[in-house]
């Protein structure tokens, strides 16, 4: 049996090449691909989060263990695909930063953790107007679009892109999760968002609810 | 010479303030964040204003006769200038959009682990859109005369070095390569240093943003250790060239980092709308520093005169006992009420005559 709980310990630690490793010994001993994913990484990646929430570890060391996490994925990736009926991801969260905002490290933290919790994310980058997410949404058939602003300034362009979506037959179901340093949950109910995220793990935790919910 | 709505600080009250002396005036300084909304005084946009001295001119001083602050910051999208002048491309706006200029991710000009020992830097009178700022820091000396308060705006050391290594490498790089952070930071200290000598004989002081050093995103441990000896080395510098009162603006919950930012010698620190009042009054009180209050942006932009007087009333009554209290906003946003913001004046005149 794999000792999972020393993949969790190199994940948290950031230490990539001991998951890579951890994780092939896994698979050679012959575990389920989907027990790896998620007894190794998705519980260590679990812990990180948990940690970051409550100012144990910050964004350097959430970084390092995402890119742990990433370098175990990489060895369990081609296996998903190639089982991807057994192992379907537990949704697609289309991310963006809205319209006229730069900023990308809360979305890019929160697209980490959401991967690292079973999500397919599509990126689709910063300063992105309604139509790139709509875009997106369509063709990847997102079950959920999380958007993020830095700024207060940019703030009010979320309730457009809400507003869009909910004027589009085929996107109004689409739930929508807000983020960033100025949102707060009252904001988040004026501009009829279906979820707030107050920081990545409580994101990632929005989007588990969204999608048991759907 | 414009008119404010009311009379302004002179430089020798805001200097008492600042410096927590005994005979500082009891009413607070009123320091609102004005940089992108600067351009909505003139019915601009902060690419427009930032691009063109006279645009800027026109909106500073549009501001100094709208609102009446203590002081006035020469900025709008602070954070992009030093990057600028050394190879990041700053990404503008046209047309009627009030989006704010920024680097785009991608767009920076240091990787991890170069030598930066030749690496360049800027002459401010030159170089990127420093001479306009210094321009537009001379044209509001000229006609505010020597006795206003104008402070320089300048990037920090971390967020300067997020702005040219890019935030994900940088927070990485603080811990797979410590020591080349700590060499990126010099470099970014270099860098500031010689915006702020262009400021210093333009005739303005200084005022420090390092937002990016916030413990919502760094470590109180890494602050201590990465950040804060550059930001000394800083604040020590500022005061070797003649700048006494030095303001270090850190936004956000900086409460886990108060007594760090206490040792980093800058005289006026700011405690965020989201950061605990009373911890951050103490450090201040102990270590004899001015103290900033913000009231939140988003109250600001959509509340009523009413609702912004009530809060700023409660919170000037709370610093009312505490030397160097300042009462000030976090950024404003682009197109808030004008009427907001006197109200947040009116509540400091009222409180001192309560």
């Amino acid at each position: 049996m794999p000792d999972y709980a020393l993949i969790n310990q190199y994940l948290y630690e950031g230490k990539a090449k001991d998951v890579d490793r951890l994780v092939r010994e896994a698979l050679d001993e012959g575990r389920p691909v989907d027990e790896v994913l998620n007894e190794g990484l998705i519980a260590g990646m679990s812990v990180v989060g948990e940690d970051f929430k409550y100012n144990v570890l910050y964004v350097p060391e959430v970084l390092v263990a995402a890119r742990a996490m990433k370098a175990g994925m990489a060895v369990l990736k081609p296996l998903l695909v190639a089982d991807a009926e057994n192992n379907p991801p537990r949704g697609t969260v289309i991310m963006g930063t809205v319209k006229g905002d730069l900023h990308d490290i809360g979305k890019n933290l929160v697209s980490m953790m959401a991967e690292g919790a079973g999500f397919k994310i599509i990126d689709i980058g910063v300063d992105q107007p309604v139509e790139k997410f709509m875009e997106a949404a369509r063709e990847h058939q997102a079950h959920i679009v999380g958007m993020s602003a830095l700024l207060t300034t940019t703030m009010p362009y979320m309730k457009t892109v809400i507003d869009a979506f909910r004027e589009t037959e085929d996107l109004a179901e689409t739930s929508i999760a807000v983020g960033g340093a100025p949102v707060n949950r009252m904001f988040a109910d004026e501009i009829e968002a279906d979820g707030y995220g107050a920081d990545a793990p409580s994101s990632v935790e929005l989007f588990l609810d969204m999608v048991s919910a759907a | 010479m414009p008119n404010p709505p009311h009379p302004t600080a002179t430089r020798s009250e805001v200097e008492a303030v600042l410096r927590c002396s005994s005979d500082a005036r009891e009413m607070p300084l009123f320091l609102p964040a004005i940089y992108e909304h600067k351009a909505a005084f003139i019915g601009s946009t902060p690419s427009a204003i930032s691009r063109d001295a006279d645009l800027f001119t026109k909106a500073l001083l549009a501001e100094y006769e709208a609102i009446g602050p203590d002081a006035l910051a020469i900025g709008v999208d602070v954070y992009n200038l030093e990057a600028e002048t050394v190879g990041c491309t700053v990404h503008f706006y046209e047309g009627d959009d009030t989006s704010i200029p920024g680097i785009k991710p991608g767009n920076h000009v240091i990787k991890v682990g170069d030598d930066l020992t030749n690496a360049p830097l800027p002459n401010p009178l030159t170089d990127g859109r420093m001479p306009i700022n210094l321009e537009a820091t001379r044209n509001i000396r000229r006609e505010l005369g020597d006795d206003f308060w104008i402070r320089g705006a300048i990037s920090g050391p971390f967020s300067l070095a997020i702005s040219l290594v890019g935030a994900e490498d940088l927070f990485l790089a603080c811990l797979d390569q410590p020591e080349w952070v700590e060499d990126v930071l010099a470099y970014s200290g270099r860098i500031i240093k010689e915006f702020s000598k262009g400021y210093i004989d333009a005739g303005a002081e200084l005022i420090v943003f390092d937002s990016q050093a916030s413990p919502e995103l760094l470590s109180p441990t890494m602050y201590e250790e990465i950040v804060l000896p550059v930001t000394q080395d800083l604040v020590k510098w500022s005061t070797e060239q003649g700048v006494r009162d030095l303001p270090l603006i850190i936004g956000g919950n900086t409460t886990p980092i108060a007594g760090l930012l206490a040792e980093s010698g800058a005289n006026n620190l700011l405690c965020d709308f989201t950061a605990d009042f009373d911890e951050w009054a103490e450090v201040c009180e102990d270590n004899g520093r001015a103290f900033r209050r913000n009231i939140s942006p988003r109250l600001i932009e959509t509340a009523t005169p009413d609702e912004v007087y009530e809060v700023a009333a409660r919170e000037a009554a709370r610093g009312k006992d505490i030397p160097g209290f300042i009462l000030g906003t976090a950024v404003v946003p682009f197109g808030s009420p004008t009427a907001n913001l006197l109200a947040i004046k009116q509540a400091i005149i009222d409180s001192t005559n309560a």
